[in-house]
């Protein structure tokens, strides 16, 4: 009995120091391990830049065919095209084309190619590899292809450096660049692209400042520089893209210093927390992606009466929206469908409807339109939990209130997982439902025509047909600046009297990172330069 | 004095023949007092979800509070016990503060119950209505027919509970029908299994077949005879099976499976409050939380009481 | 029978279990409304495109000769594509099962631990309220959500006393370092690479959700060893033992402890459904790259390949461990093989 206990005990003491000897190592091996590469302290900037999203890569990283935030942002960090947005302007500049030409009648231009670019492989890019990309795209003819299938006639190669576009029609100059400056319009490597889309975990050779090194879907992107950019080399030699499943365990990761930077999406909330948190810093810059609205397929009754719809207008609290879900500063209320800070953006619904609720005056519509307290108007509101913001259904339930604090409406809360969501619209099973918009470029051409246009609205259901809207619509691309404008105000006011959607709020963008993060550009563009950035080791 | 043991219960050693008493009466107490617990526990949800809505201060959908012909709108997220003063004297107390909407936690609370309560039921009813059912035929008929049910039951009882719920919540959609439903499928194969195994040990006995030689015919011997034996063995399992369907309709609401809003429900709150819970707005999901706990307490305590008294085993040696 | 035999039977039960549960998700999964074609978030595609891509996964095709072609593609082992990422369900299944398999065993092991190691405990403390508290600390885990319990661990360890990472399996310079991933264990990969300190890094982020699901399992394994215990430390032989100077500890070891495994080996096979069930909670909550968040995000999306390759791939888990169990059961105690 005796020796047993003797036994034990010297176990027990070795186990004892195992243990601790374990935890020491574990944690000294812990902070080691994340808190970043044993590089000598010699250079000045980390090596690895790690950010973190909540987003994912939706579809592909092949340019003809990527349309969500994340996949269209990753390519614009590994490709160039044509043209580009200069960071934190407006303009747009060259890059892969050094000058150009515009025919008289506007429709031909002829553009010369940069002679010192090359793709990831060495190859030099050619007037051919453009043509032949555009080509692929158009063929291809995937999701965002429209870009330049609604643009381009005809493209040919002059001579080695020289592209020569036939547009569809004799459109305006910076309505042409911005289209062309879109990822679809990028040049691809013909040698290594096959003409079917590139799934993942692959992508293509573009030419940009980053090149794809490993893609673990749901988990990581890791970038590295691509020697073989011509341009200026991205400031942090590898990035790694890292997906996290919602927004609290985002915040956590920026909080306790496992990312770098957190950007896209935090909840309000824990924003607002992180502004007062001296140990990070908050970047912030116009955010127009996405711009939120409701939508009425004006087909269905009694939403084909202007009358309700103008009440609904004079109901909505936008501003209930932004102070409660938003904190009061993470969105600002929208009165068009062209955002703030666009070209030619006019505050129209603002203007008739007022900036606050008016109960009587939505109440009178109401009368007319033949409802009354005892006669009320029954309808369903339908939003998607996921898709947008994790607080949708709070925003609807804000929305409800609004449209029944004038006595006449009864509102039924709906909600569908986004695919049903899209075949319940689709298929005009719905009348009134929340949607979102990113823009596919940055011209207010891409906010008016997808929603108003006759020709161009079929896939939203709205049928709203104004013929006079469509003219105005198609006039104001042709037309110089400052009667464009003037088309655009047109249009606004319009819209907004006819009221088949009402634009609700656009919100901010954010990006949070470590003190000692710099070149964090967040601009109208809404592309996220990943080659801007970069962070300073003391 | 012979050493008295017990083998169920309190465990506890006793010696000697007082003892022995001693040891029935503390086993009937111990049966009592988890019976006793559990059931003041549900007698308290109960009511809040029957007189809920008539209890509460507030409308716990609405965020505003409608004073004479004014309405005001309540700030949002305020801390428990927080007190708002609205004109011409009138003070309004938020016991648990209120969520990011500006509505009051405690109505949330009590509202919440109605709605988790009622999934609830329908859930258990309705998987015991068919569980039981199919123990019935399936175990007293035998054969083929015993065999591939069995199969399936086993299946779906070896399936993670969980996933199945939440194929089918998406398949069906939101509200109380249509969650009952999604998370009844979860536990027919456990009353099956309950219900079968004791119709089996039943039908061997000899009553069935004087019955049978009486002239009986089976759907008789199975449904007045056979069936209210077997119904005892799920006595003791209908209350934890319930703990485990609040549960069940907790996770699905948390997974965003579950009701629409703005009706109130436990899980629902508190996937709104893990988002508020960094920031330091720990009540809008704590007290949720905590109903849940209590509610499943209630019914598990309850089982555990009936358990003792219900044991199939004890009855048949009876 | 002997043991051969009845691993045989037991085996051959197996197959057809598989199937009904395929079955059962393949139609529960087709009647929805919606398919993973409309996730896309084009505007006006053209219906040669959404054509284009149904036949591609196959959903353009009658409903048996859907079912049909599943089956032998399961058999085949070809799952399929997802629609999420484009990648073979197969291999994405592969890529995030071992992150949920080392929950899995971390948590069962925690919670057998815990379990075992409380009823034991309580055994050797024996008062008229240990049952009570025995069944107290089972009901209680038992009744908080998975989630709660994890949200708080995460909130008082994780973030108050900031002790453990609160999220993710690895951090990220060690996911990037360890890829390639041969066998997808991070352990063993870890090892392989010859970067042994990741496997520290591994165990840190693994603490709390593998604490979580452990706790939670360990209401039934704490409930069951005291009930035995308590059964065997008030038997004869018991007080003989100790009469006879054999410690309490060696008796509970040799009498206790296995008698207790009958049952707790047949709770361990059990647990394994609610194991992977809460495993997508838990998962959810700590960020773990997983199974069973997949399972969720797939039904929302409506990605037929990917949760029915999910879901076969969790029956079949379940009827090998279920086998496992029955096995090892009938090894212990022969009564069993009937």
């Amino acid at each position: 009995m005796v020796k047993n206990r003797a036994i034990s005990k010297t176990a027990t003491l070795a186990i004892l120091v195992v243990a601790v000897l374990l935890v020491v190592g574990g944690i000294a091996a812990y902070y080691m391990t994340a808190a970043g590469p044993q590089a000598p302290t010699v250079k000045r900037i980390k090596e690895t830049l790690i950010i973190g999203t909540t987003d994912s890569v939706q579809t592909t990283l092949d340019p003809a065919e990527a349309y969500d935030y994340l996949g269209v942002n990753i390519i614009q960090n590994m490709g160039e095209g044509l043209f580009a947005y200069e960071p934190s302007t407006t303009r747009i500049v060259n890059r892969l084309a050094e000058s150009y030409t515009i025919s008289s009648d506007r429709k031909v231009w002829e553009i010369k190619i940069r002679t010192d670019a090359k793709f990831q492989d060495g190859s030099p890019l050619t007037a051919q590899d453009v043509v032949w990309s555009w080509e692929r795209t158009m063929k291809l003819n995937q999701d965002p292809a429209f870009l330049i299938a609604d643009l381009i006639e005809k493209a040919e190669a002059v001579d080695r450096n020289t592209v020569r576009v036939h547009l569809k029609e004799p459109f305006e100059e910076t309505y042409v660049k911005a289209l062309l400056s879109t990822w679809v319009a990028f040049p691809v490597n013909p040698k290594t692209s096959p003409m079917e889309v590139v799934k993942p975990p692959k992508t293509l050779d573009m030419i940009g400042p980053y090149k794809l090194q490993e893609w673990r879907p749901g988990e990581h992107i890791v970038l590295v520089a691509n020697p073989n950019y011509y341009g200026e080399k991205p400031k942090t030699p590898t990035v790694i893209i890292r997906f996290y499943k919602d927004p609290q365990s985002l915040r956590l990761a920026v909080e306790r210093g496992e990312i770098d930077v957190a950007f896209r999406t935090l909840s309000p909330a824990d924003l607002k927390d992180l502004l007062n948190n001296p140990k990070l810093q908050v970047v912030s810059g116009p955010g127009i992606a996405p711009i939120r609205y409701m939508v009425f397929n004006v087909n269905k009754e009694p939403f084909n009466n202007k009358l309700v719809r103008q009440a609904i207008a004079y109901l909505v609290d936008r501003n209930a929206i932004v102070n409660t879900v938003f904190m009061g500063r993470f969105a600002q209320p929208l009165y068009s469908m062209v955002p703030i800070g666009f070209l030619g953006h006019k505050d129209s619904f603002k203007e008739i409807y007022g900036d606050r609720p008016n109960v009587e005056r939505a109440t009178a519509l109401l009368r007319q339109a033949g409802f009354s307290e005892t006669n009320k108007l029954k309808m369903e509101l339908w939003y998607t939990p996921i898709r947008y913001t994790p607080a949708e259904g709070d925003i609807a339930a804000i929305l409800k209130q609004n449209l029944e604090a004038s006595g006449m409406i009864e509102v039924e809360l709906k909600s569908a997982d986004w695919a049903t969501y899209r075949t319940l619209f689709r298929e005009e099973k719905i009348a009134v439902w929340l949607l979102g918009w990113f823009p596919d470029f940055l011209d207010p051409d891409n906010y008016v025509r997808p929603f108003y246009h006759s020709k161009a609205n079929g896939w939203l259901h709205v049928n709203y047909a104004n013929p006079d809207v469509d003219r105005l619509i198609d006039q104001q691309i042709l037309l110089p600046t400052n009667d464009r404008v003037r088309a655009l105000g047109m249009i606004q006011d319009k819209v907004a009297e006819d009221a088949p959607i009402i634009p609700l709020w656009q919100e901010g963008q954010y990006a949070i990172a470590q003190p000692n993060v710099k070149g964090i550009v967040l601009d109208t563009s809404q592309i996220f330069r990943y080659y801007l950035i970069y962070a300073e080791l003391s | 004095m012979s050493t008295r043991t017990s083998t169920r219960g309190s465990g506890t050693e006793i010696v000697g023949p007082k003892g022995a008493y001693l040891t029935t009466r503390l086993r009937t107490l111990g049966e009592h007092r988890s019976l006793t617990a559990g059931l003041l526990i549900l007698a308290a949800v109960v009511f809040l979800a029957l007189a809920g809505e008539n209890l509460t201060p507030f409308d716990p959908t609405r965020s505003f509070v409608s004073v004479g012909d004014r309405a005001y709108s309540i700030p949002p997220l305020l801390p428990p016990g927080s007190t708002v003063k609205l004109e011409g004297q009138v003070e309004l107390l938020f016991v648990l503060g209120t969520d990011h909407l500006g509505r009051d936690v405690l109505s949330r609370i009590v509202s919440g119950a109605r709605f988790v309560l009622t999934v609830a039921l329908v859930a258990t009813a309705i998987s015991a209505a068919i569980g039981v059912t199919l123990g019935l035929l399936s175990g007293y008929l035998g054969g083929a027919l015993d065999r591939a049910v069995s199969l399936v039951m086993d299946s779906m009882y070896a399936f993670p509970g969980l996933v199945l719920a939440i194929a089918v919540a998406a398949l069906l959609g939101t509200g109380i029908l249509n969650m009952a439903t999604a998370i009844a499928v979860v536990y027919i194969p456990s009353y099956y299994r309950m219900v079968r195994s004791a119709v089996l040990s039943l039908k061997s006995l000899p009553f069935v077949d004087a019955l049978r030689v009486m002239g009986m015919d089976t759907p008789s011997i199975l449904f007045r005879h056979i069936a209210p034996n077997a119904l005892y063995s799920i006595i003791a399992v209908l209350p934890v099976n319930f703990a485990d369907a609040v549960i069940t309709e907790a996770a699905l609401s948390f997974l965003g499976l579950g009701i629409s809003p703005p009706t109130p429900d436990w899980g629902y709150d508190l996937n709104t409050g893990r988002r508020y819970f960094l920031s330091g707005h720990w009540w809008i999901g704590a007290f949720p939380g905590m109903m849940i706990v209590l509610t499943v307490l209630g019914f598990l305590l309850v089982g555990e009481g009936l358990g003792e008294r219900f044991n199939p085993r004890r009855l048949i040696r009876r | 029978m002997g043991l051969r035999d009845y691993v045989v039977k037991r085996t051959l039960l197996m197959i057809p279990m598989v199937f009904v549960l395929l079955t059962i998700v393949f139609v529960l999964l087709r009647a929805l409304p919606g398919d993973p074609v409309t996730m896309l978030e084009g505007k006006d595609i053209p219906e040669e495109v959404l054509a284009r891509r149904r036949a591609e996964l196959g959903l353009d095709q009658p409903l048996h000769v859907q079912y049909l072609n599943y089956i032998a593609s399961v058999l085949r082992g070809d799952l399929g594509y997802t629609a999420l990422e484009r990648i073979p369900v197969a291999e994405y299944i592969a890529m995030r099962l071992p992150a949920t398999v080392e929950l899995a065993l971390a948590a069962s092991l925690l919670s057998i631990m815990i379990g075992v190691a409380l009823g034991v405990l309580a055994s050797f403390y024996k008062t008229k309220t240990t049952l009570p508290v025995v069944k107290v600390y089972s009901s209680v885990t038992f009744a908080i959500p998975v989630f709660y319990l994890g949200l708080v661990l995460q909130a008082t360890l994780g973030v108050g006393a900031g002790l453990f990472p609160t999220g993710g399996r690895l951090s990220a310079l060690n996911e990037v370092e360890l890829s390639p991933r041969p066998t997808g264990f991070v352990i063993l990969d870890a090892l392989l690479a010859g970067k042994p300190w990741i496997v520290v890094d591994f165990l840190y982020h693994l603490a709390l959700p593998s604490l979580t699901l452990g706790i939670y399992l360990s209401s039934v394994f704490a409930r069951v060893t005291y009930l035995t215990l308590a059964e065997v430390t008030s038997q004869d032989y018991f007080t003989a033992g100790r009469s006879r100077g054999l410690t309490k500890v060696m008796l509970v070891w040799r009498y206790g402890v296995r008698n207790a495994m009958i049952p707790l080996v047949t709770m361990a096979g059990l647990q394994v459904a609610a194991l992977l069930g809460g495993a997508v909670l838990t998962e959810t909550v700590f960020n773990w790259p997983g199974i069973g968040y997949l399972v969720y995000e797939g039904i929302l999306k409506r990605d037929y390949a990917l949760v029915q390759g999910a879901v076969t791939i969790y029956a079949i888990i379940v009827a090998v461990v279920n086998l496992v169990v029955d096995v090892v059961y009938a090894y212990i105690d022969p009564r069993i093989r009937y």
